[in-house]
């Protein structure tokens, strides 16, 4: 505990840079501990001013002094009783209005104070220009100190208040918010009673004893009843009597809404502003992007810019590190195990046809995922996000939907597990397990390497639209399953509305915080290859190895349709034929995807990428493989500015009549950029629906199953823990045959359309 | 200031469909800011629920700093139906990737 005779409070709301000024007064002289009886922070220290000692109180941030919170009794009791000589009133200088309510409320206590304006510099900057005199005429000559806490500016200045304060060089009168005529008869009659008591009417000042008596404030009354001041309360209760009789409305309310009304003047008359209006250049733009209309055709539309960009942008790097992966390392692999004699073996299977093939075959896809994420920081840091989250809200609530549902349905874009955990946020239990159920559909960022490889496989150009699709197909199944649920299941339940505070649009200037948002993520991925698919990719392995019957081959020597893997597969493949993706490597990995959907293209890699053609007459040198990876990583740096330079064009080629060249940056004649992945899967699709176009509607229908049934292991966990086994269950029956009767649909409807 | 602290809930109980703060206040004729402060008295009334960026961490998946993939949403206010829940506080996360 630092003693001093004289001390000062720090006073405030939340969030306006009380602590920097508490730090900026005391230095290093500080003592941090809690409130006696409670769990709030209690942080003193000590300042010296010319030559006195001065102890500083940093009482806690609150909005009021109603006595409804701890942080509200601390403030307040310790402003009465601890005999503090001055408080010092920290706001917020670019948000008055909202703290010059506590602002009346301490001026009310009738204790000398001292007004600062904190983050003055803000406040300018905005074009807030505060009339210093004029606020503190209007506010009983409480002295008003602008300050910056954390440069330190106008601390000395404020140190010098201080003490004019504490001398009493600076007179101050006591304010008085009007409360109207009614309200002021009745505030009069009481204090006049509370006057009359002489314990308590010396204790605190009367006319705010009335005040907070009238608002029916349950500390003071328990602070009257246990002193049995019976005839004041008495007197109180008859006076919110025949208030309540002369009023609608509770007095409180009434009393408060003066002193919002006092505020509103205050402001009205000491603040200018450079914007005059009320509408500034991100609300004006807010009428187009946030529109209930327009709003949904611009995020439809930059969502379309979104995986165009990813697509296209992130091909030629994903082609590069998939050369590298099959062509390098795996030849340096290859010869590592041939230096140590383990030629041929299980080990070198194990090795290229299991890691290699599952691990590498997923790490391919990290550019998809550095690019997806990089365009969703740079709108999260523009300010976008908040928007389409408004906008999202609306659509879900034109159709019945909890507005809350579009936080952790965001979420879900990036993974189905923290979103799960998302619904916290939604208070009401049903919302709550309504939008859980929804969250699956959302497409995850591991779901998008299975898209983007079938995209560039069987969708050239229009790879982007693909994807596109895909995540729209999500949104529409999970808003329809909402839908009807929402008119069926909880048909009683209303939606309420939700008013949002949207952020100011900015250009994202912080390229490093962009990039942390875009690593972190792409790090999760990356992770799950090194941990989830590096464990199954050695499980398929071995159950590829194994051979289901004893005829059918031995341990590393068995055709792959014929492994415990490929007879398993092959059980269920007969009930994704009518989809058109009946065969058993489909089925099969399908089946790994439960794990995590990245295993899908760790498992395809396995067993549809068994032969990767004739090897090389002369295998290449480590010099000549580290040229080329050198060379093609050039090559792929031009290609990526050249199809970002292509964006726009493709984008305004897609309008009637327009006709833009795209750039060629090299001249690549007919090369064949697809994968072994892509070929193999291209071929096999082929094969199993006997033609090309219908090998592509089977592609097709994959992606939807893909889409649309469980995200993962971890992601029913988390539905189990938070929902219960019951609902767990329900979703993934349901996931499960909806994923399944959509890619049957789109199959069979295609079929019948003629498209295959 | 024309608009009073019951205006404001009311544009709460009438409203169809989400609102931004910026166009509530336009509504009301008054500051975002002052807004707030009367938002915040409805809050502490236990009439409003103020929804912050609330989503409880899910560090199992290693990240020192919480999950990449929580976004930081806006701020955001909505009305109470009959008497306030208790805030929940971050429960603990078995989920396990």
């Amino acid at each position: 505990m630092i003693r001093s005779s004289l001390t000062i409070a720090l006073a405030g709301n939340p969030n306006v840079g009380k602590s920097t000024i508490f730090n900026a007064l005391t230095g290093a002289q500080q003592h941090v501990g809690n409130w006696p009886g409670k769990t709030v922070e209690k942080r003193e220290g000590k300042t010296r001013i010319q030559d006195r000692e001065i102890a500083v109180v940093d009482l806690p941030g609150t909005y009021s002094l109603a006595a409804q919170s701890a942080e509200e009794i601390i403030t307040r009791d310790f402003i009465m009783h601890e005999a503090s000589s001055v408080v010092v009133v920290v706001v917020d200088a670019s948000n008055l209005e909202r703290n010059l309510y506590f602002v009346t409320q301490i001026l009310e206590l009738e204790v000398p104070a001292i007004l600062v304006l904190n983050m003055s510099d803000a406040a300018r900057s905005r074009g807030i220009q505060i009339d210093r005199q004029l606020l503190s005429q209007m506010l009983g000559g409480i002295p008003v100190i602008e300050t910056v806490g954390s440069r330190q500016t106008g601390i000395d200045q404020l140190k010098q208040t201080i003490l004019d304060v504490i001398d009493c060089s600076h007179p101050q009168q006591i304010i008085r918010v009007d409360y109207g005529e009614v309200l002021e008869n009745a505030i009069a009659a009481l204090q006049t009673a509370v006057s009359a008591e002489p314990a308590i009417g010396h204790t605190y000042p009367a006319r705010w004893v009335a005040i907070k008596l009238l608002e029916n404030d349950e500390d003071m009354c328990s602070k009257l009843e246990t002193a049995n001041y019976q005839s004041l309360l008495h007197a109180t209760q008859q006076t919110i009597e025949q208030l309540g009789a002369d009023f609608s409305d509770d007095i409180e309310t009434l009393i408060a809404d003066r002193r919002y009304r006092f505020v509103g003047r205050v402001v009205e008359q000491a603040v200018v502003r450079a914007n005059t209006g009320l509408e500034t250049r991100s609300d004006k733009l807010d009428r187009i992007v946030a529109h209930r209309v327009w709003g949904v055709l611009i995020f439809l539309l930059l969502m379309w810019l979104v995986f165009q960009f990813t697509a296209n942008v992130s091909a030629p790097f994903v082609d590069w590190i998939d050369g590298v992966l099959s062509g390098p390392i795996t030849h340096w692999t290859a010869a590592i195990v041939d230096a140590v004699g383990l030629e041929e073996t299980w080990v070198e299977a194990l090795l290229i046809d299991g890691v290699l093939a599952g691990v590498g075959g997923v790490l391919v896809f990290v550019p998809v995922l550095l690019f997806l994420f990089f365009t969703i920081a740079i709108l999260e840091d523009s300010g976008y996000m908040a928007r389409a989250a408004l906008v999202m809200d609306g659509v879900m609530h034109a159709i019945g939907l909890p507005g809350k549902s579009f936080l952790p349905m965001i979420v879900g874009f990036g993974c189905t597990v923290p979103a799960i955990y998302a619904t916290r946020t939604i208070e009401d239990e049903d919302d709550r397990r309504l939008t859980g159920f929804l969250l699956p559909f959302m497409s995850c960022g591991a779901r998008l390497p299975v898209y983007t490889v079938f995209a560039a496989a069987f969708f050239g150009a229009n790879a982007g639209n693909l994807i596109f699709g895909m995540y729209l197909l999500g949104i529409a199944v999970a808003l329809t399953t909402g839908f009807v649920l929402k008119h069926t299941v909880y048909r009683e339940k209303l939606t309420l509305p939700l008013v949002l505070e949207l952020p100011p649009y900015r250009v994202p200037t912080t390229l490093r915080n962009v990039w942390r948002q875009v690593w972190n993520r792409t790090q999760d991925f990356i992770h799950n290859a090194a941990t989830i698919i590096l464990m199954s990719s050695i499980v398929i392995w071995l159950l590829l190895a194994l051979p289901a019957r004893t005829n059918r081959g031995s341990f590393n020597a068995v055709q792959a349709g014929d492994s415990v893997f490929g007879s398993i597969s092959e059980t269920i493949a007969p009930a994704l034929a009518p989809a058109g993706f009946g065969s058993w490597k489909t089925a099969g990995s399908l089946l790994t995807g439960l794990i995590a959907k990245e295993a899908i293209i760790g498992t395809m890699n396995q067993i549809y990428v068994q032969d990767t053609g004739p090897a090389p007459e002369t295998e290449p040198s480590f010099r000549d493989d580290v040229v080329t990876i050198f060379e093609s990583l050039g090559e792929t740096g031009i290609l990526i500015v050249q199809e970002t330079v292509n964006i726009m064009p493709r984008t305004l080629n897609m309008l009637p009549g327009v006709s833009i060249a795209e750039a060629r940056f090299v001249d690549d004649g007919e090369a064949d950029n697809t994968t072994a992945l892509e070929q193999s899967l291209t071929s096999a699709f082929i094969q199993t629906a006997g033609s090309t176009a219908k090998g592509k509607l089977a592609a097709l229908a994959f992606n939807v199953f893909v889409l649309l049934y469980i995200p993962c292991m971890a992601s029913v966990a988390a539905m189990r823990h938070e929902f219960g086994t019951r609902w767990m269950l329900y979703q993934v029956v349901y996931t499960v045959f909806l994923a399944w009767l959509v890619s049957l649909f789109v199959y069979q409807g295609g079929l019948l359309l003629g498209l295959g | 200031m024309a608009a009073t602290l019951r205006d404001v809930l009311h544009t709460f109980e009438t409203r169809r469909g989400p609102l931004s703060l910026n166009q509530m206040a336009r509504q009301l004729d008054m500051t975002p800011a002052m807004l707030e402060s009367m938002l915040d008295y409805w809050v502490r009334k236990g009439k409003l629920r103020e929804i912050n960026d609330e989503t409880p961490p899910c560090s199992a998946c290693g990240h020192a700093t919480g999950c990449p993939f929580v976004m930081k949403m806006p701020r955001s206010y909505e009305l109470i139906q009959g008497e306030p829940l208790p805030h929940t506080t971050n429960p603990p996360c078995t989920c396990c990737r």
